[in-house]
């Protein structure tokens, strides 16, 4: 057992050199020069203002933007700190009761999926088609927007 | 179901199958001693690894020898990890200035990378510092996978072997599956991920002000160096809370693909590479087709249980189109969202790209199922090859009954002591996995911790110590499990899932390596043909599965009946 001792401890050193500091390092340095926009998180800035990342999802209500799915982190929706879904089950009663509280708040009486279930992540930056055309929002989309399978939620 | 969800789920398993004979026989020469294209730059650093380390790399270890530095070298990983989480708070690299981790949640963590399971009781991004998912966590991502390799590697001489004790030098493959395998595909990955918006920096986070006025605080770090080997080495333990779920970890479509075929790869090129090694391509052919024969099976069903929907939420006026959407996001959709749980589950990686525990009923089984089969489709990078491995020996074990001859696999005769040391390797994962759920589901430290009541409880608890004795670490995240009795039985349910079964196996390579390899007669049964492989399967199935179908009955199959009831809790 004693022979094992010396190569256990040297070697989980060494190699945690290797790839705990040298490889997350030079992945680093690398992705920093050769692909800063993506490296910082995509960032999105207007005049000077980081106003949001191209990938995240965020809130919005008011009713020229693209409003997004409900949102299930806290203590806001669209935390992008503390990202979280829901977890709760299929048979929940707390999932049953809000989502079809999302669906009375929509005015009609149906409402496509993602529009009223929260997502994976709690930032998804997407919705679909379908969704617009639930939202009472839709009737002031743009004249110009192209059919797509998904829009963004996130500024682009 | 879509044709084009279906033409997604066939173009990622296109590709692994594409990139597993180059990569297999890649790893043969590795772990052959070969010199290879990056001999010439890693050469050099492996001889300065050994020399430091006072290593003969030709001197080989009998089994033991070998079992006593996996479990040395684990050792040391485990306090090394435990030590930096508790003390992150008084080193660099902590941006958010986290304090250090509790001493529960702390062993827990330590235990869970050690053992490449990657269960998280906690949200990386409000927990961790990058010094700690950097040196704790991505180290370990490296090592225990490189240690599962290691292990396979030495069953895989055994049966290459006849007459010997040796199986190889335990310090000498830890080397070389860090340097010439995981490393240099992680720098790969890492950097495509890093082209798909995965970001990579040193900040903890940047703020935003929404065109509405509002704040957003974007949390990133060293993500792309995690990522990658998380997948490569079947981790799965995310950099942030929701995993690869977070736009952050998986941007885009292609991003998952790259996700899946990572995952993939390594532990169907090691099947191959054993094929190549002992000397029959034709076997190694033959064990991956029953891992893409079940993997696609176990994707269509939860395909399909997903695009169902749910039926309680249909009642309450949502659109059944686009299925069951709770816990998913819309970049991925159902089918890429399918493959993703049953790659996972059936590897024991355990990154998620959609929340398990807001599957259906029957769409969350699949998953669990796969986890309590011993995860073997193909499984973790080097225990999926052993697990398979083993269970071929059970099965050549059944059909050697059935004809009355000794069993024999490649040539090795099958005799008692490897069937009751397979045996013990196969009755850890039922006697942990169900032994501390009945625990936990009637105890109150543990059912204090359900999110949602009801059968879907069971399936939360079941599902946790499912995860840690197969090594997967993917949860159905209501339970909460940071609390101590949670972090501690899971954690020693993730001990036990891993050296419990790993020892055995070693020991079963140790006896298998001493036998002389029989030649081949008409009486032997093939093993490389399409009947092997149903033998296999069912004996998977049988073996791996049934002795769970009580606890399954009472979690997701009652679940799934009272949601068509409509009852919820």
């Amino acid at each position: 057992m004693l022979t094992q001792i010396r190569p256990a401890i040297v070697l989980f050193g060494l190699l945690s050199a290797v790839t705990g500091l040298l490889y997350p390092l030079a992945i680093t340095g690398a992705a920093q020069v050769a692909f800063p926009a993506q490296a910082n998180g995509s960032r999105v800035i207007d005049e000077g203002t980081i106003i949001g990342s191209d990938l995240i999802g965020q809130n919005f209500s008011q009713p020229q933007y693209f409003w997004p799915r409900p949102s299930a982190t806290g203590p806001d929706a669209y935390n992008a700190a503390a990202s979280s879904g829901s977890n709760v089950g299929p048979t929940g009663a707390a999932l049953i009761e809000r989502v079809g509280e999302a669906v009375t708040a929509t005015g009609k009486p149906t409402a496509s999926a993602d529009a009223v279930t929260t997502s994976g992540s709690g930032l998804d930056p997407h919705i679909t088609p379908k969704m617009l055309q639930h939202r009472s929002s839709a009737s002031r989309l743009p004249a110009a927007l192209t059919p797509r399978s998904s829009y963004p939620c996130s500024p682009m | 179901m879509s044709l084009i969800g279906w033409l997604q789920i066939g173009f990622v398993l296109v590709a692994v199958l594409v990139l597993v004979r180059p990569l297999g026989l890649y790893m043969a020469r590795v772990f052959s001693g070969e010199r290879t294209f990056l001999s010439p730059v890693l050469a050099p650093v492996e001889r300065g690894f050994y020399a430091l380390a006072g290593v003969k790399p030709e001197r080989e270890q009998s089994w033991l020898g070998y079992a006593l530095g996996v479990l040395a070298f684990s050792t040391a990983g485990f306090f090394g990890l435990y030590v930096l989480l508790r003390v992150q708070n008084y080193l660099p690299l902590n941006p958010q200035g986290f304090a250090g981790l509790a001493p529960d949640l702390a062993f827990n963590t330590a235990v869970s990378f050690v053992t490449n399971t990657n269960w998280q009781s906690y949200g990386g991004e409000t927990t961790m510092s990058h010094l700690s998912q950097m040196l704790g966590l991505t180290v370990q991502n490296f090592v225990s996978a490189a240690t599962g390799i290691g292990v396979a590697m030495a069953l895989t001489r055994a049966f290459m072997r006849s007459g010997v004790s040796e199986l190889g030098n335990f310090w000498v493959d830890l080397t070389r599956a860090t340097l010439y395998v995981l490393l240099p595909l992680a720098i790969v990955v890492a950097l495509a991920f890093v082209t798909m918006g995965v970001p990579q920096s040193l900040d903890a986070s940047f703020v935003a002000t929404t065109l509405e006025g509002a704040q957003q605080t974007i949390a990133t770090g060293p993500v792309a160096s995690q990522e990658a080997i998380k997948q490569l080495g079947t981790n799965g333990g995310g950099f942030f809370n929701t995993n690869a779920a977070h736009p952050f970890e998986n941007p885009t479509a292609f991003s998952n693909y790259l996700q899946i075929i990572a995952m993939l790869t390594v532990s169907s090129a090691l099947v191959y590479a054993f094929g190549q090694m002992v000397g029959s391509r034709r076997q190694g052919c033959a064990l991956l087709s029953v891992t893409v024969i079940m993997l696609v099976v176990s994707t269509g069903a939860i395909y399909w249980a997903e695009s169902f929907g749910n039926p309680l939420l249909t009642a309450v006026g949502v659109d059944p189109m686009l299925g069951n959407m709770e816990g998913k996001e819309v970049r991925f959709g159902q089918a890429m969202s399918a493959l993703y749980a049953a790659v996972t589950t059936g590897l024991s990686n355990g990154g998620v790209n959609a929340m398990h525990g807001s599957l259906t009923p029957l769409g969350g089984l699949v998953p669990l199922f796969l986890m309590q089969l011993g995860e073997v489709l193909p499984g973790g990078v080097g225990s999926g090859l052993y697990g398979l491995l083993v269970f071929a020996i059970l099965a050549v074990f059944v059909a050697g009954l059935m004809v009355g001859r000794t069993p024999e696999f490649l040539g090795k005769k099958i005799e008692a002591r490897e069937m009751k040391l397979a045996m013990l390797a196969v009755l850890i994962l039922p006697l942990t996995i169900l032994g501390f759920t009945a625990v936990s589901a009637v105890a109150e430290w543990g059912t204090n911790s359900i999110l949602t009541p009801g059968p879907h409880g069971l399936s939360e608890i079941l599902y946790a110590y499912t995860s840690a004795a197969a090594n997967n670490g993917s949860a159905f995240g209501g339970l909460t499990a940071n609390t101590p009795w949670y972090n501690t039985t899971l954690g020693i349910a993730m001990l036990l899932g891993r050296f419990a079964y790993l020892v055995p196996v070693l020991a079963i390579a140790g006896a298998i390596a001493k036998k002389p390899r029989a030649a081949v007669s008409s009486g032997t049964f093939p093993t490389d043909r399409p009947l092997f492989v149903g033998l296999l399967i069912g004996i998977i199935l049988i073996l791996g599965g049934l002795q769970f179908f009580p606890a399954l009955a009472l979690g997701p199959i009652v679940e799934h009946f009272v949601m068509l009831a409509g009852q919820s809790f």
